[in-house]
């Protein structure tokens, strides 16, 4: 009985049901629309999880919860194009092309991650597979609707599909260095994904032959390339690990050749370097904003990396692949002001309109525009303000994260097994590896 | 030896090109018409008057000695050079090339290993990090129980001579309690056991190192014994101990170990000392904490127990200072002393907290941590708050070299912001 | 002497066992249990009843039944008669495996052989079973007669049987044979599925694969002529009858992720799909309901550690050291910390969630049957009290352990209830099943009777205060078994003699150590050159010994005892 008491109460703290949807009044705020400007002492109404309504007077039932957010600011739901969190396996390091994984099996809605990057502002992340392999997993991309139970509540459902790429030294460190077998360099990674697509065309082929009629037997079903057909029918968007200029150039050359159109960079530290080039071919970056020099691909990177891109016309954004940064993506997001002199829109558009953009949900989020999903940030100071603290974060018209009623333990599901707390050292450091995880323990023998 | 023809330097500037550092001047300079935030003596509109590498003079309308190269910052602000108190600058280049790392000697007893030694003045992220405004930090060892000695050095000079800036201190990283990671399988009672082994043996090394200060008192008679030597410099208050400590346990473990020791000792880490704050603030132990932008370290912390951490201490009466714990992104410590304002501390305690306090703690307040006449000139000119995100830091001075605004990253943008050439080769 | 005594050491750290051979000289097969409470199925009891087996089968069953001339009579005075209970999720009767060694290097580690990667669904019961493994007998003991039972390990280990426990050979063991494919979301060692993810993924591929080949077959079938053979793959053909739905697909899923997880498979998958061992399984009653899908609950439930401490201690304050503790509980109170204890109230909730999930399953009318993979039999009746404590009734929990999955295996004809003409599997206890001092004084499988010891509690012999000296009976848990052995410790002026004895055979000690209470020793073992580094270490309190014996790699075994007399000499 007791239990079930338990659950109501937890329920009705999260206000946490399939997709459920709420019904928002912002009211007097500094409205950031970053797609159609600023509005000075305005409103924002949210109906069943919609963008009703922006403007000022605007007044709703008694059903809206209203939020007085006079003096304060409002923005779109930051999205980060480029996350770990919520997921409980990331990288399946078993071989060099791992496309028939898809982390969306692996979603882990009790990751209190999800509550802290609430609290910084993220109503949306790409949750990805890890870049030990140079095809890797397919990703997925959730809503942070921190509260619910069931894993499949998170995935943001109509989202396209993307995938995982990886190119350098983590896909030649897995496979080359640790098991001996392509790629050990750049020249071999190349090789994987010409080779992966060519037996892609051919398997497509083989189904076409069979479905009309031409051969009878049909093909073995593989998934793997099954998926990677999808992408050259341009289902799926390549979500690609990248750090050097010459192999930003290699994928964008093997894409051409197999008229892959749909093509975002991640990381890309070295991306203002070919930045023309990606302009041109129309990819993606979606960047660190000042991530450098951990590892030897990204000695030779600069701060400057999302204003040089930005500024030569490449949709960029900044993403935060960790636990630490997600939390405050509109502070990385300012800092493309100190290194390059964004302006507010330009540095606002980093961590919203684009990263969008770049996950094909541009239509639905990403900007404060009628009819958009009602996902809503609510700063105490302009968001690119290092004094700016998140006051409130709305998904779907839901309030997840409220700083004033905010308890410290925000843990949903408790392991019975587990010690009582666990302190963990070295959490001050910043894991640059978070892409490799569950990839180590498989290449270093014990 | 310091002073260099400005002729000479004069030329170098011009020469300058994109992937190629241009060269720090020394001379007379004086800085006009600025509001110079002296951290210690308020925010004053003034001149600085900068000479043989001091801060000659702080006062309005200052006359412009014969020499001097003048440089008018009207409507811009004067900080004092910011102050790390805890980096890996200058002994690890790139953290995943292990050869590229000089911070973590082999073994657990090695307090006579010097961060100073193997400080790489040419490291690329120096200027990338002083470019910032942090002028001054603190390199450290890492790794066993006593890692080795500390040194704050300033950021600028070609030899560790140079840039050691007139404090060290042997780091301690006292035993934890807490798990090492994800792969930590360890139970409580594992760790427990753990814990209660090392704490029982740094309570025989300090034996040993007392023993062997008392033996050793006027001249050394015993055998060679660099480790001792280095721990008798403690044993003795005449080196500071830097007991690195995180865990809420720990901590109080910590100031009971150091309770009734003599020594001169400063806690570094404190990632839980919001949880002990009154008993930080009684033991009287100044605090060194950060990052604050990390991740809490347990799943049951408030998503801000790092932001506030640092107010938390300060409220209760500790006093804090704040370190970036970082390599290639020490350039961040204005943002995580921004989130410790914004978070509680307010933007005049977090700013004495990377400037005159980390000064105090290290015992060279006389020279650094505030602008006031006498002090070595350590300082930078900006056109705003330097912990705000977007404000630019315009002209920098170290110890009284004008350094110049560049590094790795601002020569990239240079070369890279329109590409040539660009996308068609002519 | 010696060398025996060895050979039990090697034995008690390996893993095959001897038991001791009973003489047994059966004079008939009939048997009639006479003058006891026969609960035939929950709900329904015969006081002072009577109930007749013949040749493994009830014959009859009542107040007013005549006895064959001859049945073997069993005196049910005061005695409780239950129908045996089902475990409907095990691996009861799994062959021990062969430790795995100098395994051939996977040379592909992206595409290993599946039965390196946990995938082989073509494996029955009864290739794995063995009569004599010590589960069947530990779990007969607890009252389980017939269980469903499944090879383990990895992604897709095999298809479930149904069997008795009568310890026989898989002939007369095995009731229906694969009755179900297993499914887990086990991974694999550093190969393909190696995470969660590849195995989700390979579920797909297996699935997908299966169908075309079904189809490839059946043309194949229709008109071979210029078509392509097709390829034996005996995974897949395994895989054929949960893909065209004859065969349910027993998915092993005890987290809510699990549960999700195996429901995403089934809508992508379309097989039917039965949840087993389920432990955490609140969240999904909605759609268990609406689809039906056959439940097993895990017998497997937390404990509160804290509640644990706090039942030692009352068991200390009964041996009168009621000051002593008092002392220790004030120093406790003042040294609790607020943040831990609210934690531990926290994981309480949580615990408590893992104990009433029978109860929540139960109040919203869904059949499940009970699982006991995870525990070990004697655990059933105090897991299952618990559970009550949460709200599930003593009906209900039988139910889940005879009817319910008698019926969800489709065996309700023969299962599950004392009714004249079904198999004569039953237990007869002492008392009331669920009273604590209850105890199972014998169990018929199939007809066929086992008699237990039903042991008086023995008072403790407390030593002098301060002493450690004294006869101790021991027990070392070693996992799937306990062995029993006796330590002596006696003192004259200030030596100590130290002697280990086992069915007779004893060994005196001459390297150990006592350090106030606590006693440690080495011991070597070298047996057929296989040498074993052994380490006993226990402390003595208040007449009880607890400590552990470790061995080296295979890690560590609680040692327990208490002390029944003096020394010897």
């Amino acid at each position: 009985m007791k239990y079930i008491i338990y659950t109501i109460l937890m329920f009705c703290c999260f206000g946490a049901f399939a997709q459920e949807t709420g019904n928002v009044l912002i009211k007097n705020a500094t409205v950031i629309t970053v797609t159609k400007g600023t509005l000075e002492n305005a409103d924002v109404l949210i109906t069943n999880g919609k963008i009703a309504k922006i403007g000022k007077g605007i007044s709703a039932g008694s059903d809206t919860k209203t939020i007085d957010a006079t003096g304060q600011f409002v923005m779109p739901g930051i999205i980060d194009a480029h996350s770990h969190i919520a997921l409980d396996a990331v990288n399946e390091a078993t071989d060099p092309s791992t496309a028939h994984v898809w982390v969306g099996d692996a979603l882990d809605p009790f990751d209190v991650s999800i509550y802290r990057a609430l609290a910084g502002g993220v109503t949306t992340s790409h949750a990805m597979h890890g870049s030990a392999n140079a095809i890797g997993g397919q990703c997925e991309t959730i809503k942070h609707r921190y509260g619910v139970m069931d894993p499949n509540e998170l995935r943001m459902v109509g989202a396209p599909r993307t995938i995982k790429f990886a190119l350098g030294e983590n896909p030649m460190r897995v496979h080359g260095e640790g098991r001996g077998i392509v790629p050990r360099t750049r020249m071999g990674v190349e090789q994987v994904f010409r080779r992966s697509f060519s037996e892609a065309k051919e398997y497509m082929e083989e189904w076409d032959d069979y479905n009309s009629g031409k051969t009878k037997v049909p093909p073995v079903y593989d998934l793997k390339k099954e998926t990677v057909a999808d992408i050259l029918k341009g289902d799926i968007i390549i979500h690609c690990h990248s750090y050097r200029a010459d192999e930003i150039l290699m994928l964008m050359n093997v894409c051409k050749d197999f008229g892959i159109t749909k093509l975002c960079f991640q990381h890309v530290n070295e991306g203002f370097k070919v930045a023309p080039e990606l302009a041109a071919f129309g990819a993606g970056a979606s960047v660190f904003a000042d991530w450098w020099a951990y590892k030897f691909e990204v000695y030779y990177s600069t701060a400057f990396n999302a204003a040089i891109l930005l500024r030569n016309g490449v949709v960029a954004s900044i993403n935060s692949d960790s636990g630490e940064l997600i939390r405050h993506l509109y502070h990385e997001a300012a800092k493309t002001q100190r290194y390059g002199g964004l302006t507010d829109e330009e540095a606002l558009s980093l961590i919203t309109i684009n990263p969008a953009k770049q996950l094909g949900i541009d239509d639905r989020v990403g900007s404060l525009e009628v009819g958009k999903e009602g996902d809503v940030a609510i700063f105490s100071k302009h968001p690119l303000s290092v004094y700016a603290i998140p006051q409130y974060t709305i998904v779907d018209g839901v309030v997840r994260f409220d700083i004033n009623n905010d308890p410290a333990d925000m843990r949903i599901d408790i392991n019975p097994e587990d010690e009582v707390s666990t302190f963990f050292e070295n959490t001050k450091h910043h894991d640059h590896d978070n892409c490799m995880r569950d990839a180590m323990e498989l290449f270093t023998e014990k | 030896m310091k002073i260099i023809n400005i002729a000479f330097a004069f030329f170098c500037l011009i020469s300058l090109n994109a992937q190629q550092i241009a060269k720090s001047t020394y001379g007379t300079f004086l800085l006009k018409g600025a509001t110079v935030h002296t951290i210690t003596k308020g925010d004053i509109q003034a001149d600085v008057l900068i000479q043989d590498g001091m801060i000659k003079s702080v006062a309005s309308g200052i006359t412009a000695p014969a020499n001097a190269e003048v440089i008018d910052v009207s409507g811009k602000h004067i900080y004092p050079g910011m102050i790390d108190a805890g980096t890996t600058l200058g002994l690890v280049e790139v953290s995943s090339i292990s050869l590229t790392n000089d911070n973590n000697e082999i073994g657990d007893l090695t307090p006579h290993v010097e961060a100073l030694t193997a400080i790489n003045p040419s490291s690329v992220l120096i200027p990338v990090t002083r470019v910032s405004g942090v002028t001054t930090v603190i390199a450290k060892p890492a790794g066993g129980l006593f890692a080795g000695t500390a040194s704050l050095i300033s950021l600028v000079g070609y030899t560790p001579d140079q840039m050691y800036a007139g404090f060290k201190g042997v780091v301690l990283n006292f035993p934890s309690s807490g798990k090492r990671g994800r792969r930590d399988r360890r139970s409580d009672e594992d760790i427990k056991k753990d814990t209660e082994k090392a704490i029982k043996n740094l309570d025989k090394i300090w034996t040993q190192a007392e023993a062997y200060a008392a033996m050793n008192k006027d001249k050394s008679i015993a055998d060679y014994n660099p480790e001792m030597e280095a721990l008798k410099l403690v044993v003795n208050g005449e080196r500071m101990l830097m007991v690195e400590v995180n865990k809420k346990d720990d901590i109080l473990t910590a100031i009971k170990w150091l309770k009734g020791k003599d020594i001169k000792a400063v806690l570094t880490g404190v990632t839980e000392g919001y949880k002990i704050a009154k008993e930080i603030a009684d033991s009287g132990l100044p605090v060194i904490t950060g990052p604050m932008l990390a991740v809490p370290a347990r799943a049951e912390a408030a998503y801000d127990a790092s932001y506030t951490n640092p107010s938390i201490m300060l409220k209760a009466g500790v006093k804090v200072a704040i370190r970036s714990d970082d390599t290639e992104n020490v350039r961040n410590l204005p943002f995580n002393a921004g989130f410790a304002a914004a978070y509680g501390m307010g933007v005049e305690e977090a700013l004495k907290a990377v400037t005159i306090v980390p000064a105090e703690i290290f015992g060279v307040a006389d020279k650094y941590g505030s602008i006031e006449e006498g002090k070595m000139a350590s300082l930078f000119v900006s056109d705003g708050d330097p912990f705000e995100t977007k404000t630019q830091i315009l002209n920098l001075f170290i110890n009284g070299w004008n350094v110049p605004i560049e590094s790795r990253h601002t020569l990239l943008y240079d070369e890279f912001i329109e590409r040539s050439p660009g996308l068609n080769k002519k | 002497m010696k060398y025996k005594f060895w050979v039990f050491i090697a034995l008690m750290f390996s893993t095959f066992s001897i038991g001791a051979q009973d003489v047994d000289i059966k004079l008939s097969s009939t048997y009639a249990i006479q003058n006891a409470h026969i609960i035939q199925k929950p709900g329904k009891s015969i006081e002072k009843g009577t109930l007749i087996i013949k040749d493994g089968v009830i014959i009859d069953v009542g107040t007013n039944v005549s006895i064959p001339a001859d049945a073997i009579l069993v005196k049910g005075d005061s005695m409780y008669v239950y129908p045996g209970f089902i475990d409907a999720y095990n691996n009861i009767g799994e062959k021990k495996k062969e430790e795995k060694k100098n395994e051939e290097k996977i040379e592909n580690p992206g595409n290993p052989p599946n039965d390196r990667a946990g995938i082989t669904p073509e494996r029955s019961l009864s290739e794995v079973f063995d009569g004599g493994d010590k589960s069947i007998a530990e779990w007969r003991e607890a009252g389980f007669t017939a269980s469903l039972s499944a090879p383990s390990d990895g992604m897709l280990p095999g298809k479930a049987s149904i069997i008795i426990h009568s310890g026989h050979d898989a002939s007369s063991s095995i009731l229906k044979e694969n009755m179900g494919t297993i499914g887990t979301f086990q991974s694999a060692n550093r190969i393909y599925p190696a995470t969660i993810i590849g195995v989700m993924a390979k579920y797909r591929d297996l699935f997908r694969q299966t169908s075309y080949a079904m189809k490839h077959e059946s043309a194949y079938k229709a008109n071979p002529i210029g078509m392509a053979r097709p390829a034996y793959n005996k995974s897949l053909m395994a895989l054929i009858p949960v893909v065209d739905k004859s065969q349910y697909l027993y998915m092993e899923a005890e987290k809510l992720k699990d549960i999700s997880h195996a429901l995403t498979l089934q809508k992508d998958l379309g097989f039917n799909i039965a949840l087993v061992n389920v432990k955490q399984g609140g969240q999904y009653i909605d759609v268990i309901k609406s689809q039906k899908m056959p439940l097993v609950l895990s017998l497997d439930i937390p404990e509160s550690k804290d509640k644990k401490d706090k039942e030692k201690d009352g068991d200390k304050k009964e041996k009168g050291e009621k000051e002593k503790d008092k002392k220790d509980e004030d120093k406790e109170k003042k040294e609790l910390d607020p943040e831990v204890e609210a934690m531990k109230v926290r994981r309480d909730k949580a615990i408590m969630e893992y104990q009433s999930q029978a109860a929540l399953f139960a109040k919203n009318g869904i059949e499940f049957g009970f699982s006991g993979k995870d525990i070990k039999g004697k655990d059933v009746k105090k897991n299952v009290k618990i559970m009550m404590e949460q709200g599930i009734t003593e009906d209900q929990i039988l139910t889940s352990l005879t009817l319910t999955p008698a019926k969800m295996l489709g065996v309700s004809n023969v299962l599950g209830s004392l009714e004249k003409g079904k198999i004569a599997n039953l237990f007869i206890a002492t008392a009331p099943y669920f009273d604590e001092d209850s105890k199972i004084k014998y169990v018929f499988v199939e007809g066929e009777q086992f008699e237990y010891e039903v042991k008086k509690k023995k008072a403790k012999q407390e030593g002098k205060e301060g002493t450690i000296t004294g006869l101790y009976a021991c027990t070392i848990d070693v996992p799937g078994d306990q062995r029993n052995i006796t330590i002596s410790i006696a003192k004259s002026d200030d030596s100590y003699t130290l002697i280990i004895e086992n069915e007779g055979d004893e060994k005196e000690i001459d390297d150990f150590t006592i350090d106030g209470n606590r006693v440690s020793f080495p011991m070597e073992i070298n047996e057929d050159g296989f040498t074993m580094k052994l380490k006993y270490d226990f402390t003595i309190d208040a007449g009880e010994i607890d400590g552990s014996v470790i061995a080296g790699e295979f890690g560590s075994f609680p040692l327990k005892g208490e002390r029944t007399g003096d020394p010897k000499l």
